[in-house]
């Protein structure tokens, strides 16, 4: 478990660093798409790593566990990683609740909820997120009204799925 | 190795009683459940790492993880990414803004959708956004602001400007503009 969690925490950081820094040299329109080919780059290094003679001789030095183990190890912690570093990108990219929060702290004398609207509108938002999806291939716009992709409409379904199976409403249906 | 397999069970225990909840407790704010959930099965992890036999029954010897503070802990660790995953899923899906727009473009059939047709989706009955009348409330409930007077100002806490700081400059470091 050690050598498996300490390398792949090791490489996790390295391509996190990497990717980050990258964004500010060519920000990718698909940032998705550029975390996940951060983290597939980032798996011939994480198994280089762990097949090199001097992190194998450290093993051998202080563990028992069979070397097929660590990368187990290693690599399932180091999916895990890339999954929450993926989640908590769009957290702080996409949460609505974070971009208000932020709106009214820019107003040290506050601001009113019409005034918010006027810069931040339920219109813009959901103007602004419909180009998102445009992009990524969920929707299409034809004669001014917006269809589903066929990828857009098996993700629609999964929540309508999911939807019954918590018994949950979507945001919006949902009572204020 | 141990601490892999029973959490992996504990989390499986987790899925199960969040959805059996959801289902059939007629719950209304989600984030009530399941995030106390997760507290409510970490003792269960920690006896259960004590109760069971070294070899849980079926790992070979040389499997077993030394030292066995640091099987407990990666153990545990794997149990909370995993958590986080399934609330973030959870979330995305049944809560989340885009996919309730593929919700309603789907329901529209092939007439589809135009955005003002979505953002009208967003207005209560007396005209009211929803998107602002639920998230407003849960910033003062969070003490990340406050609510003054009838014109409704709203004004960040010490707590919320803080907040909005961390997050402007994480913004800031993942090169994102305002976002949401």
């Amino acid at each position: 478990v050690a050598t498996g969690v300490v390398v792949s925490l090791a490489i996790s950081l390295l391509w996190i660093v990497v990717q980050i820094a990258w964004m500010h040299v060519r920000p990718a329109r698909n940032r998705f798409r550029a975390m996940l080919a951060g983290f597939v780059a980032s798996l011939p290094v994480l198994v280089l790593v762990l097949g090199s003679s001097p992190v194998r001789a450290l093993h051998a030095a202080h563990f028992m566990e069979p070397y097929g183990v660590v990368f187990f190890h290693a690599l399932l912690f180091h999916t895990l990683v890339f999954f929450c570093y993926v989640e908590c990108f769009y957290h702080v990219e996409r949460a609505v609740t974070f971009r208000m929060l932020i709106e009214i702290a820019s107003h040290p004398e506050g601001i009113v909820v019409s005034d918010l609207r006027k810069d931040y509108s339920v219109q813009g938002m959901v103007g602004a997120r419909m180009e998102v999806l445009e992009a990524k291939g969920f929707v299409v716009r034809r004669m001014h009204a917006w269809h589903l992709t066929s990828k857009g409409r098996l993700l629609a379904r999964v929540m309508a799925g999911t939807l019954w199976l918590y018994q949950a409403k979507s945001q919006r249906d949902r009572e204020a | 190795m141990k601490g892999l397999v029973i959490s992996s069970a504990l989390f499986a225990a987790y899925v199960v009683s969040t959805v059996v909840v959801s289902h059939f407790g007629g719950i209304r704010r989600y984030g009530k459940v399941f995030f106390p959930a997760v507290l409510f099965w970490t003792p269960f992890y920690f006896a259960l790492y004590a109760l069971t036999p070294a070899d849980c029954w079926f790992l070979p010897a040389t499997w077993l993880a030394k030292p066995l503070w640091l099987d407990v802990v990666y153990g545990y660790v794997v149990y909370l990414l995993n958590c986080h995953s399934y609330i973030d899923f959870f979330f995305g899906f049944t809560g989340g803004f885009s996919t309730s727009l593929l919700r309603e473009i789907l329901a529209s059939g092939p007439h589809g959708c135009t955005t003002e047709e979505l953002a009208a989706g967003f207005l209560t009955k007396d005209g009211q956004d929803k998107v602002y009348q639920r998230r407003i409330p849960h910033l003062a409930e969070a003490g990340m602001i406050r609510v003054n007077g009838a014109e409704h100002l709203c004004v960040a806490t010490v707590k919320g400007r803080r907040w909005a700081n961390i997050l402007s400059v994480v913004k800031r470091i993942l090169n994102l503009d305002k976002g949401g």
